[in-house]
């Protein structure tokens, strides 16, 4: 009984960090010297509480584009550092479509102020849509401060989800080319 | 009746000197079909049991759009040998103009047809809409044909020699007009095609043709086509109408979809792929294709095929879950692409990657 009492215990311990960066799509994909750089960088992001999906999505993408390996490494600790700060922006409640939204607009030019601002201004509502929508528009063209003042008006106006995929769509004619 | 073999050679040389002598900016458009199809033939009014061989060569070469229409250059080429074993010609070089979003298109054409040097001027003008319906592109057309004077040859198909049917020669035609529709449903990597002609004028015996065809997409730019219908007097090329069957191959050439031959062609194509997402449903438009492929974080960075919905539209046979995706979609195994419609984000590698937000 003792015996068994333990081995329920130990499975029902968390994976380990180390064991969780395991993923076999990356051992598959990656050569032998990027894996571990890899695996390395999950970790630390499974420390800081950071979702480890979009970084294994990107070095997958890194894999799919032929990239070099240190080019994969250094663009999932690219996506480590925009998560982490889009984290900070966010807060350790941001789920992980917003963290991946969130670092697309930093990447785009919006700072951590406007990223709080934000948070502040839809505080029951999902900011991924608004900031993935704001990197959408800098991608177009669009100069940041006019991009970040549409977006932060609806916010502060309480648009919903489909009032900002709607102002996308006015603010970026359809069928423009990215 | 006679029964020949027909051969029918339907592209591309001509427009592969037209993709060399003319500009080939990102956004133009070079492209063609070659179609190789023989089966029996029992001609109208034609006695003698002659086999014929012909062939045509035609290309198209589509310019960028300018204040919302999109210029295109067509040449077509064809050669005959007919009952009597002489040869017959005809060619032609046209303008059209599409409309960038109302699915018509105007354009005319000079050339000329006939027997050697007996072979005469043709003008034509003609004129169309198009429109798609799901997996159905629609087409209806008006062509006039007119010539520089009677053709009344020697030889060759003009010539009737039972003197009883309706061939240009013994009715002395100078010009003709036709009013055709064309009905394509694309489903998969298959198509099939319904084509009916009417023939305006007088001193026609037959004023209507029709044409069945179906066509599997053995490869992306590879099909087997099968065909069976009347066709009417083809003039430009001295070509009796008649009951046919044919099997062949088609070849697709350059941008333009093998679903449409270089002539009848006008579809209006976006000028980039278009992405869409629906009800969690990701669909991309881009005509001239004729495989598509689409890698993300939902496919693990992976290619995954787009099924075709028709007219240039292919989706994903599955639901994308809600959130924020980034993507690529490809074109024919071309280079991975940003379709308008995602944005267009660094991806880390020196290059950009398509973020699309799943509701």
């Amino acid at each position: 009984m003792l015996r068994l009492t333990a081995l329920l215990f130990f499975l029902s311990l968390p994976p380990s960090a180390d064991a969780a960066a395991q993923d076999p799509r990356l051992a598959s994909r990656l050569d032998s010297l990027t894996l571990p750089k890899v695996e390395a960088v999950l970790v630390t992001a499974q420390r800081r509480g950071l979702p480890i999906e979009p970084l294994v999505q990107k070095a997958l993408e890194g894999a799919s584009k032929r990239a070099p390996g240190p080019r994969i490494v250094t663009a999932v600790e690219a996506m480590l550092a925009d998560l982490t700060r889009a984290q900070q922006g966010l807060g350790r409640s941001a789920t992980a479509d917003e963290l991946v939204a969130g670092a697309a607009a930093l990447r785009a030019g919006a700072t951590l102020e406007m990223v709080d601002q934000l948070r502040r201004a839809e505080p029951d509502a999902g900011v991924a849509v608004p900031l993935a929508v704001f990197a959408d528009l800098v991608a177009g063209g669009m100069a940041v401060g006019a991009a970040w003042r549409s977006v932060e008006d609806l916010a502060q106006r309480g648009g919903d989800d489909e009032e900002f995929l709607e102002l996308r769509e006015r603010l970026r004619p359809a069928g423009q080319s990215p | 009746m006679i029964r020949a073999f027909r051969f029918r050679l339907a592209s591309v040389p001509i427009a592969l000197a037209f993709a060399a002598a003319l500009p080939s900016g990102g956004l133009a458009q070079f492209g063609g079909t070659m179609d190789l199809r023989s089966g029996p033939v029992a001609w109208d009014k034609v006695e003698g049991g002659n086999p014929l061989l012909n062939g045509e060569v035609a290309g198209s070469y589509r310019f960028r759009p300018l204040n919302g229409l999109r210029p295109e250059l067509l040449g077509r080429f064809g050669v005959s040998t007919g009952p009597d074993a002489r040869a017959a010609m005809g060619y032609d070089l046209g303008v059209q103009l599409h409309t960038t979003g109302g699915g018509m298109w105007l354009g005319g054409a000079i050339g000329a047809a006939g027997n050697g040097s007996s072979a005469r001027a043709l003008t034509r003008l003609e004129g169309g809409v198009r429109r798609s319906l799901g997996p159905a592109r629609i087409e209806v057309w008006l062509a006039r044909t007119g010539f520089g004077g009677r053709i009344v040859s020697g030889g060759g198909l003009n010539q009737d020699s039972a003197g009883t049917g309706d061939t240009l020669a013994r009715r002395g035609v100078s010009e003709y007009t036709d009013v055709g529709s064309r009905v394509l449903l694309s489903l998969s990597r298959y198509e099939v095609g319904l084509a009916l002609t009417r023939r305006i004028g007088g001193g026609f015996s037959r004023r209507s043709g029709w044409e069945l065809s179906g066509t599997w997409w053995a490869a992306p730019n590879v099909g087997v086509v099968g065909a069976t219908g009347h066709s009417l007097s083809q003039f430009g090329l001295s070509l009796p109408g008649g009951r046919f069957g044919t099997v062949g191959l088609r070849l697709a050439v350059g941008a333009r979809s093998a679903a449409a031959p270089a002539r009848q062609s006008s579809e209006t194509r976006p000028v980039t792929p278009t992405l869409a997402v629906s009800h969690r449903r990701l669909t991309v438009h881009w005509a001239p294709a004729r495989t598509a492929e689409v890698m993300g974080d939902f496919t693990d960075w992976e290619p995954r095929p787009l099924v075709p919905l028709g007219a240039g539209r292919w989706t994903l046979p599955a639901e994308l879950t809600p959130g924020v995706h980034h993507l690529h979609v490809r074109f024919d195994s071309g280079p991975w692409l940003v379709p308008a419609g995602a944005a267009a984000v660094d991806d880390g590698f020196g290059g950009r990657v398509g973020l699309v937000v799943v509701r």
